[in-house]
């Protein structure tokens, strides 16, 4: 389990700002890639396959269909889990590298555990990018993902509803190339001007850099032949989402300080 | 010559044009296409809108319902359904069956964009707290598919709403039922409607606003930006290349011009009650 407990070099950015980002990778048998990842109060389960079969009618010659499936936490599908999706696979066919294996299919698989809604677009974003990283799939690049939120005269990353408090609705997700440090797909929500909107991307794009820290910090815990107790979330429990309680985490989140 | 390039190879074709700062329907890269905005075309429905702008045209018309209030909300709200159709006979890449998924996206869309406005107060929609409040129906049928059709039913929404006379309705407490008139019509009072502007990018830097023909499907990345007067309500762009921030700062500057147009022709519109034409 990987927990947000590193410094950024800059030293303005810490752990605080990523708020409690645990992910895992592997956590599923029977699919290629798989990750969970838990940030804030929004907990997002990933699983990928591919490349796979396509159905002939989604086929593309030269290169892999991306294909996406989101499920919301509760209800019946509608037309907001389509534009999830739709920014999910538009990022994802930017880095992946499909034309490594035409005609065929790559499936991505997002289910919600659990949401506080502001958080859920760049959760799903990330957490897909660890389960193709965890699938082995080839990539040009990182895509990460980040949420900030205007409050006053400052930008929050990330922020949970209690540190919302005098936010005006508005805020933007915002998708960089962690590499180039180049915009890859933004979505905002709320009302922002033009000057709010400027912050908070300029303040998205290095929180970026800090997504990308905690990606490696993943991947190599996968490698790591240290033995890692599953279940060993964020040291204190109140910072778990209530869904994670329930699975018995609380017990051993206790106890280990991973 | 033109014509066998346009087939062979339209992305050499078009960066030529973009050379010479001209587009294949002789436009300049920050020009829109001329947008005429007719309300009140269909008898039938409570508020009614046709918009069209180059070949793309959008037919929007709303249909009020009495429903009771969600149990999940406030219920002293009415609510808003907009639903954008993409049907087969727009064009030729759309086929009979479920709506697909550019409609469901766009919808949800049209959705997000009436709440971030504020444009629609939905206690305006209440006739009695619990009892009886309004749904507004707002269906949209693009006509015809020439790119850019999230701006264009955007405007259409926008217009219809603008057009819409509610019936007045009375819940009578005693007998419980309601007792609605109508013939006699009031208008919503609405706040800044949301007007939206999409860019194109191409070569990672040269926007391109209102896309038309081939530039919908040539282009490297899009970016719609939404504004209701002086807010943003929404800016999407969702993949293709990727933009440095610096043309993302001039999309929201060409965006916002276009949105101020828009407004103009919107207001016009309402005030004289005819066909306004924005050249």
């Amino acid at each position: 389990m990987i927990s947000a407990d590193m410094k950024s070099e800059e030293g303005d950015l810490d752990e605080d700002t990523i708020n409690n980002f645990t992910c895992e990778l592997g956590v599923l048998s029977q699919c290629d890639g798989s990750a969970t990842l838990c940030n804030g109060l929004t907990a997002v389960l990933v699983a990928t396959f591919g490349p796979v079969e396509v159905r002939q009618q989604r086929e593309l010659v030269d290169r892999s269909s991306i294909e996406v499936t989101f499920r919301g936490p509760h209800g019946v599908e509608g037309v907001e889990d389509r534009r999830v999706e739709q920014l999910v696979r538009s990022t994802l066919e930017q880095c992946v590298f499909a034309a490594l294996h035409p005609r065929t299919a790559v499936s991505v698989v997002l289910n919600v555990l659990e949401t506080d809604d502001l958080l859920l677009l760049s959760t799903c974003v990330n957490a897909a990018v660890l389960a193709l990283l965890d699938s082995s799939l080839s990539m040009k690049y990182l895509p990460a993902a980040v949420t900030c939120v205007p409050v006053g005269d400052r930008v929050l990353v990330n922020p949970l509803p209690s540190e919302r408090q005098g936010s005006s609705g508005g805020s933007v997700t915002a998708v960089y190339d962690t590499g180039s440090e180049r915009l890859v797909a933004c979505r905002t929500a709320g009302q922002l001007s033009a000057e709010q909107l400027t912050s908070c991307l300029r303040e998205a794009r290095r929180a970026a850099a800090l997504v990308r820290q905690l990606y490696r910090r993943a991947v190599a815990a996968k490698f790591s032949k240290e033995p890692r107790d599953p279940w060993a979330g964020p040291s204190r429990a109140e910072d778990m989402p209530p869904s994670w309680r329930r699975l018995g985490g609380q017990q051993t989140g206790e106890q280990s300080t991973s | 010559m033109a014509a066998d390039m346009r087939a062979i190879q339209p992305e050499s074709l078009y960066k030529l044009h973009l050379e010479c700062e001209e587009r294949p329907d002789g436009r300049k890269l920050d020009a829109a296409r001329a947008t005429v905005v007719t309300r009140g075309g269909i008898t039938t429905a409570d508020g009614s809108a046709f918009c069209r702008s180059g070949h793309t045209s959008v037919l929007c018309g709303i249909k009020a319902e009495v429903c009771t209030p969600a149990t999940d909300a406030p219920p002293d709200r009415g609510w808003v359904v907009p639903n954008l159709e993409l049907p087969a006979l727009c064009h030729h890449r759309f086929r009979p069956g479920p709506p697909s998924e550019a409609a469901q996206t766009a919808s949800a869309q049209l959705l997000q964009l009436l709440d971030a406005s504020g444009a629609l107060d939905r206690t305006q929609l209440c006739i009695e707290a619990g009892q009886a409040v309004w749904v507004l129906y707002c269906d949209l049928i693009c006509l015809s598919h020439d790119c850019n059709v999230l701006d264009v039913a955007l405007l259409a929404l926008s217009a219809a709403l603008t057009d819409l006379r509610l019936p007045s309705a009375e819940w009578d407490a005693t007998e419980e039922r309601l007792r609605v008139k109508p013939a006699e019509r009031t208008p919503l009072k609405l706040g800044p409607l949301p007007l939206a502007a999409t860019l194109a990018v191409f070569d990672k830097e040269t926007l391109v606003l209102d896309p038309a023909g081939d530039e919908e499907m040539l282009c490297e990345a899009s970016v719609t930006v939404a504004w209701a007067g002086d807010s943003m309500v929404l800016l999407d762009k969702t993949g293709g290349c990727e933009l440095s921030l610096e043309a993302m700062d001039r999309c929201i500057a060409l965006s916002k011009k276009r949105s101020l147009e828009l407004k103009k022709l919107l207001d016009c519109c309402t005030q004289s009650g005819e066909v306004e034409k924005d050249e």
